[in-house]
């Protein structure tokens, strides 16, 4: 197996341009996509090396500096060499209770490796990432973008052999990638079954004005975090005025989980895709959107398949496209944006630097997303769970999900559990439930500290309080 | 209709609207510390040196817009106290060693550690190995010393229309590069000329042959202490520079 990058410091301009040409048409050497241009400019060199910036910066018209700083922003794109096999593991506290580090080491040694580089043969390379979002079934690691759970010293002891022999990842043993849902209690949200595009037809029952006003009437506030209420976002997007010709509204699903410890983005992206675009398109639908992105974390690549097979399934089906579920007027479709390893990325604006193909360096605010966004339009940042949650609001309506949870906090929350628990993974609450209840469904007995909300979050000692 | 005034500690600064807290400052003659603020330039707001209390939320002066009535505390123990640590994390995150510098009495950040009392670097020196760049026949670039305020970065881009440079890498990795494959400025379209060759605030981008043309003692910032020339910093632009 000899690698393009063996080759390429041997390779004419004529034969790196035919190499970059496919990627660079796929993108129509668009600047705006920047970042995806690289991403499979790397696939085929298995590292960015000076020369391929060079065209790339040519092809798109844009000065090379430019595309070397955001090249060299992402942690997922090389501008020296990797291995061939490039080992990531997942470093979260969650992975080192369960012996990352340990692992780490036994694979470096069997390896003869030094972590962080490479192996002189130019084979393999380990070295630690972010959380890769599989707090519940970790130890985890990435080897070359594919994500592998629950690692144990005889797994890595096989995967070194693998690796020795070359052997290419679709033949190493399945259950290795195998990712589990691991939901463990369901309400609303995960509890029901649903036909795609339910909530966009209820959505266009109600009509636009009127889906704003259960928005508003559900209370529903943000979970990506800082829980703005999602109503003022999407009426503020609505009604601001676009300040860039031709005029066009922008729907963006926030799916970077990038916070240690949080992964139900990751579940709902695997097991209920069908209700996040529902979500985006009643969001496009009532502020009046003609195009929506995901953003999907680098970590999560290994989604990309399914996700792309999924809204191709919907455009044969009349939920994206032009007239969407058969509403005149109406057009929307849903573009995958992938990240490329930067923790940064979550926060809303930075995300959208990153979308327009730029360095993930968060904007100076006035003027916020809703009124100068994505291409500097109106544009409406949500979570995952959070247009998810919308979904349902279409169908069920605002009174129906302010019903659930308390007052101040609505409808229900997905929470991630990992840690010292007997039961990792997701539960569904309404909002209101206690920490004492969470640790009692987990099977966390004698906990001495919790952890809420990623690691960005509030820590909590001794006697827990009551309510989360 | 009366003009729009908010309070900069305590004294009534007036302001058109749209201006920010910084511009308006300048324009009153106030002093707020900055080192990536320039007021021929699009705010950047990254070094965080210029943050103020504004109505009791910490904000960048050169990004916030003034609102009427705002009251924003800026030489408050607390705000410099803050600021100071800021300059003693940018000193030892790069290498500078004034006596030996050439920039050393034209240098905002020599001049605002004066300003703001910094008596020591107070964490360990990172000591980064930064090769410099002397391949340009007129210039040299120390990278050294970038404070990576992205002056030289808007200039080149948006007054000269070249980019010459740009930022790359990210958090303690992120550093200044040029636009060329080699990574040599000899192999850019740069010239003395460019207006990015004149905005850095720090001994990065340096003109061979002149850099002791005016005596230490007697240089910009030997005159007067930085805090006291707002007319000159407020009055930068193409024609009048440091
Ligand atoms: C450093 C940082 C990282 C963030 N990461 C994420 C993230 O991974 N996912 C997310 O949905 N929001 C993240 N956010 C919050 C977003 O900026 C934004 O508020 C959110 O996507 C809005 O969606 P919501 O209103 O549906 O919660 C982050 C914010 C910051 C400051
Ligand atoms: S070289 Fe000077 S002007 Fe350019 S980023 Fe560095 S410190 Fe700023
Ligand atoms: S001067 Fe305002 S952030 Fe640098």
């Amino acid at each position: 197996m000899m690698a393009l990058w063996e080759i390429v410091v041997n390779l004419d301009s004529g034969q790196l341009a035919d190499v970059l040409a496919p990627v660079l048409d796929r993108y129509r050497s668009e600047p705006g996509k920047l970042v995806q241009i690289l991403r499979e400019a790397q696939e085929a060199f298995g590292y960015l090396p000076p020369v391929a910036l060079t065209h790339i910066a040519s092809s798109l018209g844009v000065p090379r500096a430019r595309v070397e700083g955001v090249a060299g922003f992402y942690s997922f794109l090389h501008l020296e060499p990797v291995g061939r096999y490039r080992v990531l593991f997942s470093d979260n506290i969650t992975d080192r209770m369960l012996g990352s580090a340990e692992l780490m080491n036994r694979m470096c040694n069997k390896l003869w490796l030094e972590r962080g580089k490479i192996s002189e043969d130019g084979l393999v390379s380990v070295d630690t990432t972010s959380c890769t979002g599989m707090c519940d079934q970790g130890p985890a690691l990435l080897v070359n973008g594919r994500a592998a759970t629950r690692m144990s010293a005889e797994r890595i002891d096989r995967i070194c052999e693998l690796i020795r022999a070359q052997t290419l990842l679709e033949d190493w043993p399945g259950e290795y990638f195998t990712v589990a849902d691991n939901i463990r209690r369901r309400d609303v949200l995960l509890g029901g079954e649903r036909v795609a595009g339910e909530a966009i037809r209820a959505a266009l029952a109600r009509g636009s004005g009127a889906m704003l006003a259960e928005m508003k009437r559900s209370n529903l506030r943000g979970r990506g975090g800082a829980g703005f209420t999602t109503a003022i976002k999407w009426e503020s997007a609505r009604d601001a005025e676009c300040l860039a010709q031709p005029a066009v509204r922008y729907v963006v699903c926030n799916a970077d989980e990038g916070e240690p410890g949080t992964f139900k983005d990751r579940v709902l992206l695997a097991s209920h895709a069908d209700l996040v675009f529902d979500g985006m398109t009643v969001a496009a639908y009532t502020i009046g959107a003609a195009r929506g992105l995901l953003y999907l974390r680098g970590e999560y690549a290994w989604l990309l398949p399914a996700l792309s097979a999924n809204l191709e399934r919907r455009r044969r089906n009349g939920l994206l496209g032009a007239a969407v579920a058969g509403r005149a007027g109406f057009d929307f479709d849903i573009e995958i944006h992938l990240g490329a390893g930067a923790y940064v990325c979550g926060e809303e604006t930075a995300l959208i630097e990153s979308l327009e193909g730029k360095r993930g360096v968060p904007r100076n605010r006035p003027p916020f997303p809703v009124t100068a966004g994505y291409l500097g339009q109106p544009t409406v940042v949500n979570n995952v769970e959070t247009l998810c949650q919308a979904a349902l609001i279409a169908q069920q309506g605002g009174a129906w999900f302010a019903g659930l949870g308390t007052q101040q906090s609505t409808g229900t929350k997905l929470l991630s559990v990992s840690g010292d628990v007997e039961h990792p993974g997701i539960y569904e609450y309404p909002f209101g439930v206690s920490v004492e209840q969470v640790l009692l469904d987990s099977g966390a007995g004698n906990a001495q500290a919790v952890q809420v909300s990623g690691g960005a979050g509030e820590r909590r000692f001794g006697r827990l309080p009551r309510h989360a | 209709m009366k003009q729009p005034t908010f309070l900069l500690d305590g004294m009534p600064v007036p302001f058109e609207e749209g201006q920010t807290i910084m511009d308006a400052a300048m324009a009153a003659d106030a002093f707020i510390p900055h080192l990536c603020h320039h007021p021929e330039f699009k705010p950047q707001g990254s070094c965080k040196l210029c943050t103020v209390k504004a109505n009791g939320r910490h904000v960048s002066s050169c990004t916030m817009q003034a609102r009427d009535g705002m009251e924003v505390e800026n030489n408050t123990p607390d705000l410099n106290d803050k600021r100071r640590t800021l300059l003693q994390m940018l000193f030892v995150e790069g290498n500078h060693f004034c006596p030996s510098c050439e920039k050393s009495g034209n240098c905002m950040l020599q001049a605002l550690a004066y300003e703001l009392e910094m008596l020591s670097p107070h964490f360990d020196q990172f000591y980064p190995d930064r090769p410099v760049d002397a391949s340009h026949p007129d210039v040299l670039l120390d990278f050294n010393r970038c404070i990576l305020c992205e002056l030289c970065v808007r200039a080149s881009r948006d007054v000269d229309g070249k980019s010459v440079f740009a930022l790359s890498g990210r958090g303690i990795g992120k550093h200044l590069i040029v636009n060329a494959e080699s990574g040599r400025l000899a192999d850019t379209d740069f010239s003395l000329l460019d207006r990015a060759a004149h905005v850095c605030p720090v001994g990065v981008i340096l003109e061979k042959r002149k850099g002791f043309a005016v005596p230490i003692g007697q240089r910009l910032y030997d005159e007067k202490p930085i805090g006291q020339q707002m007319e000159r910093l407020a009055a930068r632009t193409a024609k009048v520079e440091v």
